[in-house]
């Protein structure tokens, strides 16, 4: 059983530690995590082997040294990248399932590799969108049982919504949450600090329980993940606004709500392109990241074809519901 | 001089430092436990309660953050008064003493002014050991760019903290612990002590005990006892150790021609071995003998009462050098 | 946030001033005509730009011993820096200081440090001084990776937090504290980790960058600025030269390799190319430049080699106010 884990380590460290609220992870508690992790997998699959990326931080080897499973880390050069994330995604060896930890970026870029495997994504912070925060023993036990191919990926992983780009260069790109247009001019510390700068949003989730750009697009119109479409965005930028449609007030980052203009509101149907100009700058999944011309077209469309994602918690609801070993019997009160 | 009483030596302190905070807007206090406690040994008493927490500041226990944050600001035009509980403390700041405090306006070419007032405690008696019982005056007085006085009575401590915290440039103010309850005439008004002044406090013809700080009174207990048998001491209290009044202590000599160097800090490398030099530097033709030094041994300071009452000199062993010195033993 | 070309000009002319200074002081240095030692400052220019575009002379900062770069950054003359290296009675400090000591009151620089870690006390202290006086500005204090090992780095940061004063902790990570890689002196990789410690946020921020460097220490002044107290800002740099000189005495223990791929990430190349794409500083307008900085450089040499020497009676002077 071939278990894959990619720990990003500089998730949880950028500027909106200055600019909002953010929450805080530091490598030792990445390490925690993943070491919580790895007891879960121990419990159910003790002869499971851990394929990872040996990044910068030593966030896996570390946790590792106290497990007593067996291990292979991936040969490879580092770059201190989120290009790391990817390049160990495309070395890993056939997986049964694979293990995130970072954020929305994070597993973009693990995406960008199109691995067909079952995916546990676990959030270090709560300003992510696609991993799931929560304890990370249980994610291991739920990776153990997604390993052992117990549980039926079909209803527990499905596929993810993606968001795909094409420049007119050819070159392609993706997103799992949104892509953000706007008018800045340098990638910088990559946050999306300046709402006057957004130009429009693609968002392949638009969930309000969320923070950033996802719940300005849930506020207004909510997509869930199991919805066909995606949303299109329209800000009113430093325009007049007087022809906006809406205006949301919403949580742009952790611990900041404010009110952004809308002036407009598309459905995005899977597999409809639409195209786009006139942004200088491209944020994917809530980082500045790809700098363009602005007379460039992009054309836009969500599809499908996302990683898998566990869904964790019905994960281990399943296996409660179908434990091969014993049926335990509830009694009901009379009452 | 406006009317005096009766303070004791740390009532001085806290008179002095309430005079510098009236007088000078920008002078504030930091150090451990001076606000909410008022300082360990009550230095501070009531000056939270008069001034507010703006003037003075509770600090963690930090030396070198206590002494560091008194650069910065005094740098950047504050003048700070920091306390040093224990002047043993620092051994966790010498670096921000010797080489940023003592040096930044050398090594600035003179364009850093560093007006630091740094209150701090020596010497035995109490039974504090080894750690709390020093007299390490020799450190600071070796590091150009401070100066350093050690008042003996209530009177010299409220002036010299006064003139320090006047003076553009870091002085310490080395206080004595066994001293905090000795009782002086203070007058109420301000007034300074110029730094770099000693002070006879008895006049006598026949042998000079050059020497500051509580050894001040074992001195004179040691003068009266001298006077017994016919020996008219002379006591020169030096209160400045950096810049030391050398002119003081060369006229001194040159009076008796006989002299016994005190203090309470260890013999070895102790400031005694400085005076001494001077003298045979300034005033070595009018010696009638050898300079004799009474300091403490070199050991650490011992815990237990008998240890420690054998190790800190004190008017007996001043008497016995002196009749030594005499030859009238 | 204010990126307008004029401060995005502001930024590389302080990167190129400080890059042609120790390139040219380091020449300088190995041909035998500065005494001593210089810890030169090329590679980590985005930093001491991306901060000091935000600086007034009313804001401090205390620098390091690789004090050269923050000091050219906050306003430094050329001819009184080189007259400092020199040590003539014409340099910032009358030839008292050097190098390691550089300084200059009225820009706000504190000092350049010889000892490793203690500048945070006493920025600290200038923090105090801002915010006792009411002041709007902040301190900023520039560290290594290596220095945050050192106790007055933790004492200042506790300090700072506490008092919720306005400073910026500003760790420099070169990777290297003096000789020993960051693995061989730190169990952490991220200084920025230490701050929540403290009580303050760390942020990790890309060296290279000067804009990264720009953005992330608006965000902390403004913080500072609101009463929220320091931050730390981690930049993640290289040092391109040694430790000391250019090429140091040539120990090895860091590889060609490694330094290459830096250099890769040259940050005044990469922000010129940018700065070219964006029409803001077309590539003969930065050659223009760089040549105008060597000038004014090479003016700085001539002004320092002409200038006298201290005069002997001036030794004792200054020790005292």
């Amino acid at each position: 059983m071939d278990i894959g884990i990619i720990a990003n380590p500089a998730s949880g460290k950028d500027i909106r530690r200055l600019t909002a609220q953010a929450s805080v992870f530091d490598n030792q508690e990445k390490s925690a995590i993943v070491r919580r992790c790895l007891a879960g997998i121990q419990a159910l699959a003790p002869r499971a082997c851990i394929h990872f990326f040996p990044d910068t931080h030593n966030i896996v080897s570390a946790a590792l040294a106290r497990a007593e499973l067996d291990s292979l880390p991936l040969a490879m050069e580092l770059t201190g990248t989120s290009e790391d994330s990817t390049q160990a995604a495309k070395r890993m060896p056939r997986l049964d399932a694979l293990i995130s930890l970072g954020g929305d970026g994070t597993n973009r870029a693990i995406a960008k590799a199109e691995l067909d495997v079952p995916l546990i994504a676990l959030s270090t912070g709560t300003n992510n969108a696609f991993p799931t925060l929560c304890e990370a023993t249980s994610a291991g036990m739920a990776t153990a049982l997604i390993a052992a191919r117990k549980i039926p990926l079909e209803s527990i992983a499905p596929k993810t919504k993606a968001i795909h780009l094409r420049f007119a260069s050819g070159e392609e790109d993706l997103a799992l949450i949104d892509v953000v247009g706007t008018v800045d001019r340098f990638m910088g510390t990559r946050a999306l600090l300046e709402p006057r700068n957004w130009r429009f949003a693609i968002l392949s989730v638009a969930d309000p329980s969320k923070v950033g750009m996802t719940a300005v697009g849930g506020l207004a119109h909510p997509v869930t993940a199991n919805d066909e479409m995606g949303l299109h965005l329209v800000f009113s930028g430093q325009l007049s606004d007087t022809t906006r449609t809406a205006e949301v007030l919403a949580p742009v980052a952790p611990g900041i709500v404010k009110r952004v203009q809308l002036e407009e509101i598309h459905h995005l149907p899977c597999g409809e392109t639409i195209r786009l100009r006139g942004v200088t700058m491209l944020a994917f999944d809530g980082e500045r990241e790809r700098i363009i011309n602005a007379q460039e077209d992009i054309e836009i469309w969500v599809a499908r074809d996302g990683p898998r994602r566990v869904d964790i918690a019905a994960c281990l609801r399943y296996r409660s519901r179908f434990n091969e070993q014993q049926q335990v019997q509830v009694k009901s009160y009379a009452f | 001089m406006a009317e005096a009483r009766e303070l004791t030596y740390i009532g001085a302190v806290a008179e002095a430092t309430k005079t510098v905070l009236q007088e000078q807007d920008n002078a504030f206090v930091a150090g451990e436990d001076v606000a909410g406690a008022g300082g360990v040994f009550g230095s501070y008493r009531g000056i939270l309660e008069e001034f507010g927490d703006r003037r003075i500041v509770d600090t963690p226990i930090s030396e070198e953050g206590i002494i560091g944050l008194g650069v910065g600001a005094a740098a950047t035009g504050l003048r700070p008064i920091v306390d040093i509980m224990f002047m043993d403390f620092m051994g966790e700041c010498m670096d921000e003493i010797a080489n940023q405090m003592a040096k930044m306006r050398y090594m600035f070419g003179g364009s850093a002014k560093l007006p630091i007032t740094i209150i701090t405690m020596s010497g035995g008696g109490i039974n504090m050991a080894a750690q709390h019982s020093q007299s390490l005056e020799a450190w600071i007085c070796h590091l150009p760019g401070l100066k350093v006085v050690a008042p003996s009575t209530p009177y010299d401590v409220k002036g010299l903290i006064i003139s320090a915290a006047r003076d553009d440039n870091p002085v310490f103010v080395v206080l004595n612990k066994l001293s905090l309850r000795n009782r002086g005439d203070v007058p109420e008004a301000s007034y300074e002590i110029p730094v770099g002044e000693a002070k006879v406090v008895r006049e006598g013809g026949d042998v000079t005990i050059v020497t500051y700080s509580r050894m001040v009174g074992e001195a004179i207990a040691a003068a009266d006892k001298l006077a017994e048998s016919g020996i008219d001491a002379e006591i020169l209290d030096l209160r400045s150790l950096q810049p030391m009044d050398t002119a003081a202590i060369v006229a001194s000599v040159k009076k008796t021609q006989h002299v016994v160097v005190v203090h309470e800090a260890v013999r070895f490398g102790g400031l005694g071995g400085e005076i001494a030099a001077q003298i045979q530097e300034e005033a070595f033709d009018y010696l009638d003998a050898p300079i004799a030094r009474v300091g403490a041994p070199f050991s650490p300071v011992p815990f237990s009462p008998v240890l420690e009452q054998a190790y800190i000199p004190n008017a007996e062993r001043i008497v016995e050098e002196v009749t030594k010195l005499l030859g009238v033993a | 946030m204010d990126l307008n070309n004029e401060t995005l000009l502001d930024i590389h002319l302080r990167m190129v001033r400080i890059r042609t200074f120790e390139t040219e002081a380091g020449k300088m240095a190995e041909a035998g005509k500065i005494p001593g030692a210089l810890h030169l400052y090329v590679g980590q220019e985005a930093v001491a730009g991306g901060i000091m575009a935000h600086l007034s002379n009313d804001d401090w900062i205390t620098s390091t011993h690789r004090g050269h770069g923050h000091l050219i950054a906050k306003g430094g003359e050329f001819g009184k820096m080189f007259a400092e290296l020199y040590g003539r009675a014409t340099g910032y400090c009358k030839g008292k200081g050097g190098s390691m000591h550089i300084s200059n009151m009225q820009l706000g620089m504190l000092g350049a440090n010889g000892i490793v870690g203690a500048g945070p006390p006493i920025a600290v202290g200038a923090a105090f001084s801002i915010k006792y006086r009411n002041a709007p500005n902040v301190a900023v204090t520039f560290f290594g990776d290596g220095a945050s090992n050192e106790g007055s780095f933790h004492e200042a940061a506790n300090m700072a937090a506490l008092y919720k004063l306005p400073v910026l902790f500003v760790c420099e990570n070169n990777g290297y504290g003096e000789y020993t890689a960051q693995a061989n002196h730190q169990a952490i990789v991220d200084v920025a980790d230490r701050a929540a410690g403290y009580g303050m946020p760390g942020v990790v921020v890309d060296g290279m960058d000067a804009i990264a460097v720009y953005e992330a220490t608006a965000a902390a002044i403004e913080r500072a600025k609101e009463g929220l107290g320091p931050s730390l800002l981690e930049c993640k740099t290289y040092r391109f030269f040694d430790h000391v000189g250019v090429r140091g005495m040539g120990l090895s223990y860091r590889t060609d390799d490694e330094l290459a791929e830096w250099q890769k990430r040259d940050p005044i190349l990469i922000f010129e190319v940018r700065l070219a794409e964006l029409g803001v500083l077309s590539e003969a307008q930065a050659k223009e430049i760089h040549e105008k900085v060597l000038a004014d450089v090479k003016e700085g040499i001539e002004f320092a080699e002409a200038s006298p020497m201290p005069n002997p009676d001036s030794l004792l002077e200054d020790v005292y106010a």
